[in-house]
């Protein structure tokens, strides 16, 4: 844990001196630019990677991830609505509108799979709802996209692209804000997420409310990623890797180690991406370099795990 | 006598699997389930262990009479029961759809044995309802706990992971998780499925150990009757034609054959 956070610790430092290639920052562009960057960046990558190993769990699925119940596709359709609302507004005004829609899509869909996991026993009906949820409004978004004017396209495609960069200490705040509302859920559902693990009869059996316990994962999840998703746009992989991350180097399954150890191992994970970002001259988009950084990641995981 | 069951109609959906399912356990008691597969033999179990109040299938498939008596009742004026059924400790019980008053845990078939649990995380996660928020156990509970291990023989794999384990040695960590909750009646759905035969002659022993020298009275149902019945004091089994039937110590063999006809 100490490793780990020392780690986190190192990779924030360097994260704070990228940006146009490695530099020293003045105290403008530090205060304005970078910390906010940074910090965004640890609370988004923690954010994903806690609802990333709730998802998990509660699906008992390797490969769950917290787009896995439509929200990122929910965050695009109301991000693509709104650059085909704003064409003509300036940048400032129209990245606002474009976030708060994205928030507003991504809990809508949040709420209709919450509703739906308060009333379905079954984790199949709930995944299923969850997938062909986020390929209908994708679709919806993508017929908005074939319509849509060159500003409003750059406009949605710069979201889509992922950052960190551009938040403000108001929408850094929001974001920690959903963050601890999250992780209070999350903590609160500990030992039903463990419990969960070993079959749904069996946590039942065991006293264990399974229609709760979905609810309030689902609402911490789609608060936490909804959020990370309207500020930064729909970055992968971290929700995948870092659970996987964690299980892999502490041993344990059980989520009083697997929750806190994603927080750390995905803020690092995000931190990474974000310095790759930047070390160039041009910034890159973040959810690519997240993926080249997770994805050789989850499959030296796998393989290690396997063979 | 720890639990007595009196008319009760097991029905599955629409489908009543035996009209008129009847027994009592003892402390210390081992009994095999026997019947044909969905005869009835899970439903019955999961009734037993109150799940028909959990699951919305089972609460509206499972109807018993309104005559089902579990307990370890004693006459009271508020049942019209004959005092014959009611004897023991406690409060009388009639109950349509409620658990009954002793306490029913039932260990499914088919848990998976999950990679990052070690034998006693095990046994802590199932002891769902006894833990605190974070699943710490009490210091009682966790006596309890450490009591089980040592008199199923898990003390070395105690802080073992449980995918390490041979099924048998998984299946007895189940059967903590009963221990540790302080079950009084022991349910266990097919506990020898898919082991080989050491482990099957292990668990079944295991069975017969733990009902012994804890009193409490184990109920499993199986299909390996021969080694079942090496350890199972009595038998209860589901006849194709949907009567139930308990036998005494005497007088399995008929029963089994009422069971299964081929036999």
């Amino acid at each position: 844990m100490l490793y780990a956070c020392l780690c986190l610790l190192v990779l924030g430092g360097l994260d704070l001196l990228t940006g146009d290639g490695f530099s020293i920052p003045s105290e403008a562009i530090l205060w304005k630019l970078r910390l906010p960057r940074m910090l965004t960046a640890v609370v988004a990558g923690a954010a994903l990677a806690l609802s990333g190993a709730q998802m998990q769990a509660i699906f008992r699925n390797p490969l769950a991830d917290p787009h896995l119940m439509g929200v990122s596709g929910g965050a695009g359709l109301g991000a693509a609505l709104a650059a085909l609302a704003v064409t003509g507004l300036g940048a400032w005004t129209g990245g606002l509108t474009l976030v708060s829609a994205a928030f507003v899509g991504a809990l809508l869909t949040g709420l209709v799979i919450t509703a739906v996991a308060a009333r379905t026993e079954s984790t199949t009906t709930l995944l299923l709802v969850g997938v062909m949820l986020g390929f209908v409004l994708s679709a919806v978004s993508s017929i908005l996209q074939y319509s849509a004017g060159e500003e409003s396209l750059k406009l949605f495609y710069s979201w889509m692209a992922g950052s960190f960069s551009g938040v403000s200490y108001t929408g850094l705040a929001f974001m920690t804000a959903m963050l601890l509302a999250g992780l209070a859920l999350a903590l609160s559902q500990m030992k039903a997420l463990d419990l969960i693990l070993f079959g749904d009869a069996y946590a039942a059996l065991s006293g264990a409310s399974l229609r709760s316990l979905r609810f309030r994962i689902m609402l911490g999840c789609a608060l936490t990623t909804g959020a990370v998703t309207a500020f930064c746009g729909p970055l992968g992989f971290v929700g995948i890797a870092a659970p996987h991350i964690v299980r892999r180097v502490t041993g344990t399954s059980t989520h009083r180690t697997v929750l806190p150890g994603s927080l750390v191992a995905g803020a690092c994970l995000a931190l990474a991406g974000d310095i790759l970002a930047h070390v160039c001259s041009t910034p890159l988009p973040v959810g690519s370099t997240l993926a080249l950084i997770g994805i050789p990641l989850i499959v030296a995981l796998l393989w290690r795990n396997r063979l | 006598m720890i639990l007595e069951v009196r008319q009760l109609r097991l029905a599955y959906g629409s489908r009543i699997l035996a009209p008129d399912v009847s027994f009592h356990l003892e402390g210390g008691e081992c009994v095999l389930l026997a019947g044909a597969n969905g005869c009835g033999k899970s439903t019955l179990l999961r009734f037993l262990a109150g799940e028909g109040v959990v699951s919305q299938t089972a609460s509206a498939s499972l109807r018993p009479l309104p005559k089902a008596v579990f307990g370890t009742a004693s006459p009271s004026p508020k049942t019209s029961m004959g005092p014959s059924l009611l004897h023991g400790r406690g409060w009388p019980w009639v109950c349509e759809t409620t658990p009954s008053p002793a306490k029913c845990i039932l260990i499914p078939t088919g848990i998976p044995k999950v990679k990052g649990f070690t034998v006693e995380e095990f046994v802590r996660t199932g002891c769902f309802r006894e833990s605190d928020w974070a699943g710490r156990l009490s210091a009682e509970t966790e006596r309890r706990l450490q009591g089980a291990l040592d008199l199923l023989g898990l003390r070395t794999q105690a802080g073992q992971d449980i995918s390490t384990l041979s099924d048998g040695e998984f299946q007895k960590a189940c059967i903590a998780v009963g221990l540790t909750r302080r079950a009084d009646v022991l349910l266990l759905d097919e506990p020898t499925a898919f082991l080989d035969v050491e482990n099957r002659v292990m668990v079944l022993r295991t069975l017969r150990k733990v009902a012994q020298e804890t009193g409490m009275a184990v109920l499993f149902s199986s299909h390996d009757l021969h080694d079942a019945l090496q350890v199972a004091h009595r038998v209860l089994a589901f006849t194709p034609a949907g009567t139930f039937l308990e036998s005494t110590q005497k007088n399995r063999p008929e029963v089994l054959r009422a069971a299964f006809p081929i036999l």
